[in-house]
């Protein structure tokens, strides 16, 4: 018999060993098919049934003294009837969802916005909704909630916390889940309820499936897949369910291990999920566009946003600009492909290597240095403000506030400039639209270097880390025997993205990083521990660095980064990452 | 319509009990309610008859909130509120 330990975060105290009972999320139904209870109900109807349940197991709670415990399920009875909720599911069938995906894809879209919230204890509810979605599904199908039918060890991705309640007493030995944290719900309600409870647990899944592929159960259980729990150390244990009398040998001690992102209904693993350290510090992972093409990838990536779209793409190759109706086009497809999720569209940096007709000026012998970015709005002020105004038509199309970035911002006049050709294109094109978000990228050392004074003048901050290391280090991005100057882990840079953090903070605006480090396990690790918010990259990247991040504890990335800005060179912060993602990742 | 401004002083913010109430308050009021954070932007308002709206706003502690409201009950609903969201939580002594 083999068993496996994974590392996990004790959430609820004490131990407890049985046969495993695997929950799966009902969008992805494996097992046994959940029991037909009665007739389907239509949506209100099932809502209201839902929000009834909820609130009578409050009830029952508040009856025994449980007042905590039982607000969050009156706080779920409420999510159940929210107008809001069930306006949205409304839209989602008119647009030709079924019931079930509306619900299901309206929670989630609920769900992504209440996890980006400013408080952290409110981000922790977003599962809450999702929970009460399914219940609402259920309602409607006429179905119940498929728990344990013996006394069992519940395992699983994540558990609905009405579920902790709803399993009879009895049968709910403990829980392992792959993910959620500490402050959840559904621990707040296993440690209430004295069921031993770890959460975070990184490859739980896996080995689940692992250990159920091996196994043929007996009747009585022996033979079948197997847990023990320890919700104080904080470990569970998964193999073949012992002969009576052994047990598996007790774990070791936790140590710091993962929390992973959470994932929604029937995801498949990697794909989905929210961005965060081991401890539960938010990281949004966002993706960066270079097309509008591009937004299908970077949904089924996961990005919990658009950090970079480089509009430019839809500049290049063409004899003229694209005309106002194309541009609002384009940019209100991904726009309405995101939906909630915030989109950040950099105006077109043309100029530098990006060689188009038509910005008219003499030709430069250092194009990297020439005018490109915001500084060809000085000269060209109709290539910026027609985008600008194509930006403001279509966020008021999509019903979404704007979010522009201006690149090669290397004065506090550049913002200047870029805030006035802001309210110009705004006033024409969407004079009723909220004003835009205005955000500067720095990539020019002077914007590193007045960051405290640009960032009184803009909503966010973006270090564009690729730009940024080759203006720091005078080594142009195209010449290759440079290579050893064009690495962005170079202390040099890292100290100036230092500066535009604290200038960010001090003026408390957000700051993120975009740029290849951005998505590199080492780099994001990095990034992460100087205090970087938000990080963009390509969506193919995405994954890795929700896994890395995962893996890693707040405390010890900002170690890292301490120690990598007093560094001597990049290869040694690149040491420094390698040896702490490889702890990370030998941990049990 | 009439409106105030409120700073929240619940330990939490408002998390999820606390919004619940408030949308109780708020779902009583025959007329449209709304709470926004001071300094967002326009639009970023929420109905607070909505749980999931006011719970997205991600209001923390020693935040300003504004709240206003229509009809003939308007000041009551937001002395409510007020109340609700300016007191300690339940138990809870203020530390300020």
């Amino acid at each position: 018999m083999t068993v496996r330990r994974v590392a996990a975060i004790a959430a609820a105290p004490g131990r407890a060993a049985g046969p495993i009972w695997l929950h799966v999320p009902s969008s992805a139904p494996a097992g046994a098919p959940p029991s037909v209870l009665a007739s389907p109900l239509p949506i209100r109807d099932a809502a209201d049934e839902a929000g009834h349940a909820l609130a009578e197991l409050g009830a029952g709670l508040r009856a025994a003294g449980r007042e905590d415990e039982a607000g969050i399920l009156e706080a779920q009875a409420v999510m159940a009837v929210d107008p809001s909720f069930l306006g949205a599911v409304d839209r989602r069938v008119a647009a030709g969802a079924s019931p079930a995906e509306a619900i299901r894809e309206a929670a989630s879209g609920i769900a992504a916005r209440i996890a980006a919230s400013a408080n952290p204890r409110t981000a922790a509810r977003a599962s809450d909704i999702l929970d009460v979605a399914e219940r609402i599904v259920r309602a409607m199908e006429g179905t119940v909630f498929a728990g344990p039918t013996r006394p069992s060890i519940v395992a699983g991705r994540d558990l609905p916390p009405s579920a902790v309640v709803e399993i009879p007493a009895g049968l709910l030995l403990g829980i392992a889940l792959e993910e959620g944290s500490p402050t959840a719900h559904v621990a707040i309600l296993a440690r209430a309820l004295g069921i031993p409870a770890v959460v975070g647990a990184a490859g739980l899944v896996e080995a689940l499936t692992d250990v159920g592929d091996a196994c043929a159960q007996g009747s009585d259980g022996t033979g079948g897949p197997f847990a023990e729990v320890d919700g104080s150390a904080g470990w569970v244990a998964v193999g073949t369910m012992p002969p009576p009398g052994r047990r598996p040998a007790p774990g070791e001690p936790a140590g710091r291990s993962r929390v992973p992102a959470r994932a929604g209904p029937g995801a498949a693993p990697g794909s989905v999920g929210l961005g965060a350290t081991a401890d539960g510090r938010r990281v949004p992972l966002l993706a960066n566009l270079a097309r509008p093409d591009d937004v299908g990838a970077a949904i089924a990536a996961g990005a919990e946003g658009v950090g970079l779209f480089r509009t430019e793409s839809l500049f290049l190759g063409r004899a003229a600009p694209p005309t106002e109706d194309v541009q609002q086009a384009a940019y209100e497809r991904v726009l309405s492909a995101m939906g909630e999720r915030p989109v950040v569209l950099r105006i077109a940096d043309l100029g530098g290597d990006r060689l188009v007709p038509y910005p008219s000026g003499a030709p430069e012998v250092n194009p990297g240095l020439g005018v490109r970015g915001i500084r060809l709005a000085r000269s060209d002020r109709w290539l910026h403000l027609a985008q600008l105004r194509a930006i403001a038509r279509a966020a008021a199309a999509a019903g979404v506030t704007a979010r522009v970035m201006a690149p090669m911002v290397a004065t506090l006049d550049d913002a200047d400039l870029f805030r006035d050709l802001c309210e110009e294109a705004w006033k024409v094109a969407a004079p009723a639209a909220g004003r835009p978000l205005l955000g500067a990228m720095v990539e020019v050392p002077a914007a590193a270097l007045s960051a405290d004074a640009l960032a009184r003048r803009v909503d966010y901050l973006s270090v564009g880390t690729n730009d940024l290391t080759q203006y720091t280090l005078a080594a142009d991005r195209g010449i290759a025997a440079l290579a050893a100057l064009q690495d962005a882990l170079n202390p040099a840079v890292l100290r100036l993205v230092r500066m535009a953090v604290e200038a960010a903070v001090a003026a408390g605006i957000p700051v993120g990083a975009c740029g290849v480090l951005a998505g590199e396990p080492d780099g994001a690790m990095v990034l992460v521990g100087l205090g970087v918010e938000t990080l963009s990259m390509e969506p193919a990247s995405i994954g890795r660095v929700r896994a890395t991040l995962a893996a890693a504890g707040a405390d010890d990335l900002r170690s890292l980064a301490e120690a990598a800005l007093r560094a001597p060179d990049a290869a040694t912060v690149r040491g420094l990452a390698t040896e702490l993602r490889g702890v990370s990742s030998s941990r049990p | 319509m009439t409106h105030r401004v409120v700073q929240v002083r619940r330990r939490e913010g408002l998390h999820a009990r606390p919004a619940a109430a408030l949308v109780r308050i708020a779902a009583e009021h025959g007329s449209p309610v709304w709470i926004a954070r001071v300094g967002d932007p326009p639009g970023a308002d929420a109905d607070a008859r909505s749980i999931t709206e006011v719970l997205a706003l991600g209001i923390r502690r020693g935040e300003r909130v504004r709240i206003w409201a229509e009809g003939p009950d308007a000041d009551g609903v937001l002395a409510a509120m007020d109340a609700l969201l300016s007191g300690p939580e339940p138990g809870e002594e203020d530390g300020g």
